[in-house]
């Protein structure tokens, strides 16, 4: 039961940067949709936990965003340095 | 001011609300990295998309069964423990009787003010076996 859990929640947050790509043909609108979409989803995830958890819900938002869009800012400027 | 009684705010979502936030803080950061990455090298959404469903794929496949080995592993290991714990409080009594005594003083209580507790606990051998040793069952990592 753990691991379906698991599991759907991984598909459910993938789904969520990658669904821009598959609606929209271009890439560079995909890609600035695709950052909205999962800023919005990290923050408002981030902000849940944080509620859950009991530990600042603002400082949660915050870092998990932070997270995310650092670990994307990475990808994006490693793959522009190499291509 | 309102008369509201004092509840302490701990983690109680549960377990479920906890493997839902394992896997979305993932699933939500390494599909949208890589696709990030790999707009920053290619030219067309259908090879984003197929990285990305796969990614997913193999993601979700992989938290998910590590998640649920992680738990049952700490599972496992929880009962051996017991067990353990079960064998030592029948056979070695004073020895563990003692170990009890030092942690009660690791929490700063005198000799005095633990003997009795440590009496009243070698008294009741189930309460003593869980409380002797406490891993933390349930945390998948």
């Amino acid at each position: 039961m753990s691991a379906l859990t698991i599991a759907f929640a991984y598909v459910v947050g993938g789904m969520i940067p990658l669904t821009p790509y598959i609606v929209l043909r271009a890439v560079h609108p995909a890609f600035a949709w695709s950052i909205a979409a999962t800023v919005v989803a990290l923050w408002v995830f981030g902000y849940g936990k944080g509620r859950f958890t009991g530990s600042g819900p603002a400082r949660s938002a915050l870092q998990t965003t932070l997270i995310g869009g650092l670990a994307a800012a990475a990808a994006y400027l490693i793959a522009r340095i190499i291509s | 001011m309102p008369q509201t009684p004092h509840t302490e705010k701990h983690f109680t979502a549960g377990d479920r609300v906890r493997d839902i936030v394992i896997g979305m803080s993932d699933g939500l950061t390494v599909p949208f990295a890589l696709a990030a990455g790999l707009t920053g090298a290619v030219a067309t959404t259908d090879i984003i998309v197929t990285a990305g469903l796969a990614e997913i794929a193999a993601g979700s496949i992989a938290m998910g069964l590590g998640g649920y080995l992680a738990a049952r592993s700490d599972a496992e290991h929880y009962q051996s423990e017991r067990q353990r714990e079960r064998r030592e409080v029948r056979d070695l009594p004073e020895l563990e009787a003692a170990e009890v005594a030092d942690v009660f003083k690791e929490y700063g209580l005198t000799e005095e003010e633990a003997a009795p507790v440590v009496a009243a606990l070698v008294r009741r051998p189930e309460a003593w076996i869980w409380g002797s040793r406490s891993p933390t069952p349930g945390a998948p990592w």
